[in-house]
């Protein structure tokens, strides 16, 4: 084994052991909603002010057992009422636009398979343009954590453009307080690459129907990789507002404006290829699940 | 037309007639042979009535029936091809039979929910038989040990959704205890077009799915207007801080369903005939999937006499609200000859149905506007904000702070139902501080379950004041009645106390629409056993800002008051929002019980406990 293999090697042991740390550390924070006997847990008391009803647990909670049994059992032939599990197909965004006369579309479809707690998900996203194809195909087990939160850990694949590269996942999908849907993901590659996925979407309700919704997603990466256009450190942030119209619960067509502004080299070598840093348009698309 | 194949009941010779024509009707279905549409419109002319059977023997037929309740054609699940299915009329002492026949493709039941009877003619599928497979026929067999109004339906996945419910009296062998001159069920009920399979996975998708009153950028705006940024915002923060909707009053809404009045419409207009002066006798059975109503008959006191097939001290009340499963009997005196109009609003003022009390037939009274939908209150979302449980949960700022300015002080210590007139709506800030709360706050204990994805919230400082008529009714100006007003006339069953408490905790997740006791859903849970004989006080505490009608099968639950007195024997008790209450059982009945959430989908989705007597 050559040193730079072994390096390599060492490379994505230390990444892989990092991004299983920083998993545990993930779940762990999420699901520091169970109550613990540690006095020095107080300040997961989050709920602000006198609230009496609480999303997180006191420390000094004198829990009981949910167990009332006395060791009978189940009758076990009664099989309704729960493990139900569902299929569903989100199509987030559906969209096209124009710049310089080009067309460009842009799909973001999300699907998942499973019940409340465990589920298998994917997520296609990914532009076309006259003859170029950017995108990114997630794979990934979901996994309920906490009221608000999912955890997932998965494989991610790139394609289209340049090199086709594939990636270990390890996220956080959920509701924060005060309705930011967030979607967080950690990366590593075979060869020790690492990027972190950071997006963000709010709903806001203008009428029951009319929804505006702004969304920030940022790409962050490890290592430059001029084969794909994406510098090391902050490399895009796309900013939209879209405002939707919900025809119905599942179906609503929108419009909206994106703004991707590319950052250190990933900027630069932007430019180097004749398309500018900062890139907005106008879009209109449609949104819609099953 | 295949005679044989029509059910026969026995009994009174003046209802031949009556059961030629349901046979027809049955034959009809039977044969697969769908009634066409414009006989289906036809029916939409005349109001229609339910239709009766009694005696001591029956025959019911299980089927699918094509109906239009709002024009388009759709299949129910019917019993003898009616929608409800037929009044059963059955008389305290007498043993009756029931022969259930069933012409689904899939496993049917019927539960009598209510009835005093033993575990295996409950009628729950898994644990007190295996289901009535599709052309098989089981047959019920049980004595009457009760009197008064009850209801049966299907046991069975959505089918109580699709139409199988129907009402049940039981004469008493000592006479009514009230003489009327005029009888009648009123049977509520939801209705969708949309399948109860699509609803339930819509609900599971997006919890807010059916929620069209959704806090609104314009609504915020109207209230900076009137109320300031600051208390805009306060009136706000919590919820969303919470990821909780202030709105969410119903899961299934107006949007989905069209509600029904002994299967007629508002349009159709049930009709009850009385001369000017009569007593006239109704029994309310709130037999929806999902649907909690608010009844009222503008202009008319009513007289409550009995719930849940249980005799109360009479209480004249403007309006009650009545839970899914629940009964209430009143009895009204209409003293002018004119129409009157039998009003129910859903709880979250999406929809409602009307029916009326005429002199005459063809009349119809004008329904009243459906209310305005407020705003959960503060005591929906935290119980009992009570000195200590301020101090307990932090500083009182953000409270303060939360309800901007508009707090309302609690007034004749009925605490909660203390929200300022004119408030409506506006900021939604009905804030309720049980300031009138004097006794030491019990201490909730919750379930070491209950800390996972499946909650949402927690009470720390449940409110014990069964004398709040809920969200939507509080300070309305008109007399509305709350379980405090019940007293079941002879107390309770037996003067033991409770021996023990089983404390069990209503919790869910709106977002991913996951229901259950102690955070468990039913699949992951042990049953929950009673010694035979034992008395044991059952207190639960409403994790949730929905209230839940829970129904104990087999057993009386006996409501206690906050101070431990005996209240009211029902079979379903409404436990609302940040609400607990407690009640005795007498474990009485030996056998496999069922012990659930009466909300459909709720029940559906886990909130359900296997009680075990043995």
């Amino acid at each position: 084994m050559s040193t730079a293999t072994w390096n390599r090697h060492r490379t994505l042991s230390c990444s892989m052991f990092a991004l299983l740390v920083a998993a545990g550390i993930c779940s762990h924070a999420l699901a520091s909603d169970k109550p613990t006997t540690d006095p020095h847990h107080d300040h997961l008391d989050t709920t602000k002010g006198a609230s009496s009803s609480k999303q997180v647990a006191d420390a000094d909670y004198d829990l009981r057992s949910p167990d009332y049994s006395d060791g009978v059992t189940a009758s076990h032939t009664h099989g309704m009422h729960g493990g139900h599990r569902f299929l569903t197909m989100r199509f987030d965004r559906l969209q096209t636009w124009q710049q310089d006369g080009e067309r460009f579309g842009a799909l973001e479809l999300r699907g998942s398979y499973g019940g409340d707690i465990n589920k298998l998900g994917f997520r296609l996203s990914g532009e076309s343009s006259s003859g170029e194809r950017d995108g990114q195909l997630d794979v990934f087990w979901q996994h309920a954590v906490a009221a608000f939160w999912d955890t997932t850990v998965g494989l991610r694949r790139d394609v289209g453009n340049g090199k086709p590269r594939d990636w270990l996942a390890v996220g956080i999908l959920g509701l924060a307080p005060y309705w930011f849907e967030v979607d967080a993901t950690a990366f590593v590659g075979p060869t020790g690459r690492t990027a972190l996925q950071v997006n963000a979407e709010y709903e806001l309700h203008l009428t029951q129907r009319w929804i505006l919704q702004p969304s920030l997603e940022t790409d962050i990466y490890g290592q430059p990789d001029r084969n794909r256009m994406q510098g090391s450190g902050l490399s895009t942030i796309e900013a939209g507002v879209r405002l939707r119209y919900d025809i119905t619960r599942k179906f609503g067509p929108y419009v909206g404006v994106t703004s991707t502004r590319a950052f250190g080299d990933t900027a630069r070598w932007r430019e180097q290829d004749g398309e500018s840093a900062q890139e907005t348009s106008l879009v209109a698309g449609l949104r819609f699940w099953f | 037309m295949k005679p044989d194949s029509a059910p026969k009941a026995e009994g009174d010779a003046q209802n031949l007639s009556r059961r030629r024509l349901l046979q027809g009707m049955v034959a009809i279905g039977a044969n697969g042979l769908l009634p066409p549409i414009s006989s289906a419109a036809s029916t939409r002319k005349a109001p229609p009535q339910l239709t009766e059977l009694r005696g001591q023997q029956f025959n019911l037929e299980v089927g699918e029936l094509p109906v239009a309740f709002t024009g388009r054609q759709r299949t129910a699940t019917a019993i003898n091809g009616r929608v409800p299915a037929p009044l059963l009329r059955w008389r305290e002492g007498d043993e009756v039979t029931i022969r259930v026949h069933n012409r689904l493709p899939v496993t049917s039941s019927i539960h009598w929910h209510g009835i005093l009877l033993p575990t295996e003619m409950d009628g729950v599928p898994g644990l007190s038989f295996p289901g009535i497979a599709p052309g098989e026929t089981f047959t019920y067999r049980f004595r009457l040990k009760q009197s008064g109004t009850y209801w049966y339906h299907s046991h069975s996945r959505f089918q109580e959704q699709t139409g199988m419910y129907g009402p049940i009296v039981i004469e008493p062998r000592a006479g009514e205890r009230h003489v009327v001159d005029r009888d009648y069920v009123v049977m509520l009920s939801d209705w969708s077009d949309t399948s109860p399979e699509s609803i339930f996975e819509n609900l599971k998708k997006m919890g807010d799915f059916y929620n069209f009153n959704e806090p609104t950028a314009r609504a915020f705006l109207a209230d900076v207007r009137k109320h300031g940024i600051e208390a805009a915002l306060a009136s706000r923060r919590m919820w969303n801080q919470m990821r909780m909707s202030p709105t969410d009053l119903a899961d299934v809404t107006g949007h989905a369903y069209t509600y029904l009045m002994n299967g007629a419409t508002s349009l159709d207009n049930w009709t009850g005939l009385f001369k000017r002066g009569e007593r006239v006798r109704l029994r309310f059975i709130n037999g929806s999937a999902m649907s909690i109503f608010d009844v009222r008959i503008p202009g008319l006191k009513m007289t409550v006499v009995a719930t849940d097939g249980q005799d109360v001290e009479p209480v004249s009340v403007d309006e009650f609200r009545i839970a899914v499963a629940e009964t209430y009997d009143v009895i009204v005196e209409p003293g002018d000859d004119r129409a009157w109009c039998v009003f129910a609003q859903t709880i979250d003022r999406t929809g409602s149905v009307s029916g009326t009390l005429a002199p005459r037939e063809g009349m119809r009274a004008e329904a009243p506007a459906i209310d305005a939908p407020q705003w959960l209150s503060m005591t929906d979302m935290m119980g009992a904000m009570t000195m200590q449980g301020m101090s307990h949960g932090g500083s009182s700022k953000g409270m303060g702070g939360s309800c901007g300015g508009n707090m309302g002080k609690a007034t004749e210590g009925s605490c909660g139902s203390n929200m300022g007139k004119g408030m409506e709506g506006s900021c939604g800030a009905s804030m309720g501080m049980s300031m009138g709360v004097t006794s030491k706050p019990r201490p909730v204990r919750h379930a070491s379950t209950e800390f996972g994805p499946g909650v949402d919230m927690r009470v720390d400082t449940p409110r014990d004041n069964i004398d709040d008529p809920g969200i939507g009714l509080r300070n309305n100006g008109r007399r509305v009645l709350t379980y405090a007003d019940l007293h079941t006339i002879g107390g309770p069953l037996e003067a033991r106390d409770g021996g023990r408490e089983v404390e069990l905790h209503l919790t869910g997740n709106m977002e991913r629409y996951m229901w259950a006791f102690d955070g468990q859903p039913f699949a992951d849970a042990t049953p929950l056993h009673l010694r035979h004989g034992e008395r044991v006080r059952i207190t639960l505490v409403n994790d949730s800002m929905m209230p839940h009608p829970i129904h104990l099968h087999g057993l009386w639950s006996e409501l206690l008051a906050p101070d431990g007195n005996f209240q009211v024997r029902k079979h379903t008790i409404m436990v609302q929002p940040a609400q607990r209450v407690s009640y005795l059982v007498s474990a009485d009945a030996l056998g496999r019980w069922a012990y659930h959430c009466h909300l459909l989908y709720h029940m559906e989705a886990g909130m359900f406990r296997e009680v075990v007597v043995s």
